[in-house]
């Protein structure tokens, strides 16, 4: 710890006057990104999969959209997200031939495999929704699909706002492995300033210091929102 | 109105219907009765094909609803049903229960006569509303059937404020607002506290009244006697006996409706 002044200066002159802020700032930008289009694809995946998997499996079509997606939850949840993204970028898109940034390619397999967990977390959501709601649209002549989304999902995601919480939470951190592609995230922007400088305490204590303050700032947000719902639940 | 052919019910091993035969015409006030567990129930929601008949058929202005390609959803609008836990959607104020789907079939009969239109196909051209016109007449709509049960005041309510006897007169105004040619209710006031059934059904009665065409499963004995114009005796899954009220109640033919009878008059 004896030179710990002296680490700090050396991380200082990397991160003001050689500018690496520049680095942390995109990485941080790029880390937010991806986690906040990969929450939001996520959950218009996992809402149309629950749907899916709610729906009266007496005919034919909902039976094979049923099975597709059960293989697709069961892939996403069944590997581990690196892999996902390493197979994305290294496998997948050369052998279609499509040409996709780092960070648009970690935000794609985000959305996706956030997709397969927030499914199960709205199919939860949907379940905990007393059944007389549907029965209640379908006996004024509405469709499934409309009793769905004007009934029983607004219902659904009110219940599990703050499981949603945390799986933004999970993204963010999880964030930390798209540098495997190449993107430059908060991990990144603070690896490459320890390269350059051969110094990587200080620059990997701001890095955790940053995911923590973002995580904290999100659970209070949650916690604020959770409030806030329970009280308009009095009211409603 | 309604003709039912030796419908069939069964659930799993259960056979619950076990062949009912029954004619609705239109301004009737039918009264079911039986004891628990008879498939009262399991008729009422086989007629709007919330539960899907194992063998027969039921026809609605003469259109076979147990067949496949049919759009149940077009008959049901036609053909509402109230709920003994009433079903109000909870995420909806009191008027937009009422709105919520009286709006969506006008838009989707708005979206239909304008795809018409655009490939010269015959429509109607009061069908083509522009939705801030069909929201307006919708919501005037609902409001006046709110005043008729008198609960204009909770129009901004949601169901959650309001009491169980108020919850199933606006489940019974949402089913109106319809404008549907029959009604369906199960045990309307059977979740109720004592002192909130009359209101109800006050609501029913005024209903009866009009010439509204129902179907009502109540252990209201009161009720059915006052209202109906016909009663049936449902057991074991088949309509034991049925006539005006005054044959069923008072001159009960078949030993299991005297002594269903003994039991709840
Ligand atoms: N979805 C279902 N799955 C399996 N069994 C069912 C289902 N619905 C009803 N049953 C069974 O069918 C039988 C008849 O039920 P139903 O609800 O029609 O009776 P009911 O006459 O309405 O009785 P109650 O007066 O208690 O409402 C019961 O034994 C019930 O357990
Ligand atoms: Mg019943």
């Amino acid at each position: 710890m004896g030179n710990f002044d002296r680490r700090l200066e050396v991380f200082w002159e990397e991160f003001w006057v050689y500018e690496g802020y520049n680095k942390v700032l995109e990485g941080l930008k790029n880390t937010l990104f991806i986690a906040v289009m990969g929450l939001v694809i996520g959950i218009v995946i996992g809402t149309l999969i629950a749907a899916v998997r709610v729906m009266p499996k007496y005919r034919l079509v909902p039976r094979v959209l049923d099975g597709v997606c059960s293989v697709y939850v069961a892939f996403f949840r069944g590997t581990p997200m690196v892999v996902q993204l390493l197979v994305f970028y290294y496998v997948l898109l050369p052998l279609m031939g499509v040409n996709m940034t780092p960070v648009t390619v970690s935000t794609l397999v985000f959305g996706l495999n956030s997709g397969a967990y927030i499914s199960e977390i709205m199919r939860g959501g949907i379940l905990s929704v007393d059944p007389g709601q549907m029965e209640g649209g379908r006996a004024m002549g509405l469709s499934f699909s409309a009793t769905m989304m004007k009934i029983v999902i607004p219902q659904a995601v009110k219940n599990i706002l703050p499981t949603l919480g945390n799986e933004f939470i999970t993204l963010i951190k999880e964030t930390s492995i798209v540098s495997f592609v190449g993107a430059t995230d908060l991990y990144k922007a603070f690896n490459v300033m320890g390269t350059n400088t051969y110094e990587f305490m200080v620059p990997y204590l701001s890095m955790a210091l940053i995911y923590i303050v973002m995580v904290l700032i999100i659970s209070l947000l949650i916690k604020l929102m959770e409030r806030r719902l329970r009280k308009s639940d009095k009211s409603l | 109105m309604i003709r039912v052919c030796d419908l069939h019910k069964s659930f799993g091993d259960l056979k619950v219907l076990n062949g009912i035969d029954l004619t609705i015409e239109k301004g009737e006030i039918v009264v079911i009765l039986g004891p628990s567990g008879s498939g009262k129930s399991t008729l009422l929601r086989c007629l709007n094909c919330m539960e899907d008949p194992t063998a027969g058929h039921i026809y609605f202005h003469d259109v076979d609803l147990t067949d496949m390609k049919v759009d149940i959803n077009v008959h049901r609008q036609k053909m509402c049903m109230v709920f003994q836990h009433f079903n109000l959607f909870n995420n909806k104020t009191v008027l937009q229960n009422l709105t919520l789907a009286p709006i969506y079939v006008a838009k989707k009969a708005a979206r239909k006569a304008r795809v018409a239109k655009f490939f010269k196909r015959p429509y109607a051209e009061e069908d083509i509303r522009s939705l801030k016109d069909i929201k307006a007449r919708a919501e005037e709509k609902g409001m006046e059937l709110l005043g008729k049960v008198g609960l204009q005041d909770k129009a901004d309510e949601y169901p959650s404020k309001l009491s169980g006897g108020q919850k199933q007169r606006v489940a019974i105004v949402r089913a109106l607002a319809m404008e549907p040619d029959v009604m369906l209710f199960d045990e309307p006031t059977s979740a109720l506290d004592p002192e909130m059934v009359g209101e109800v059904l006050e609501v029913m009665k005024e209903l009866a009244r009009d010439g509204m065409t129902m179907v009502v499963v109540t252990h209201e004995m009161g009720f059915a006697h006052e209202v109906a114009s016909r009663v049936l005796f449902i057991d074991e899954g088949i309509i034991m006996e049925e006539g005006t009220p005054d044959e069923v109640f008072n001159h009960p033919k078949h030993p299991r409706t005297q002594s269903f009878l003994s039991k709840v008059l």
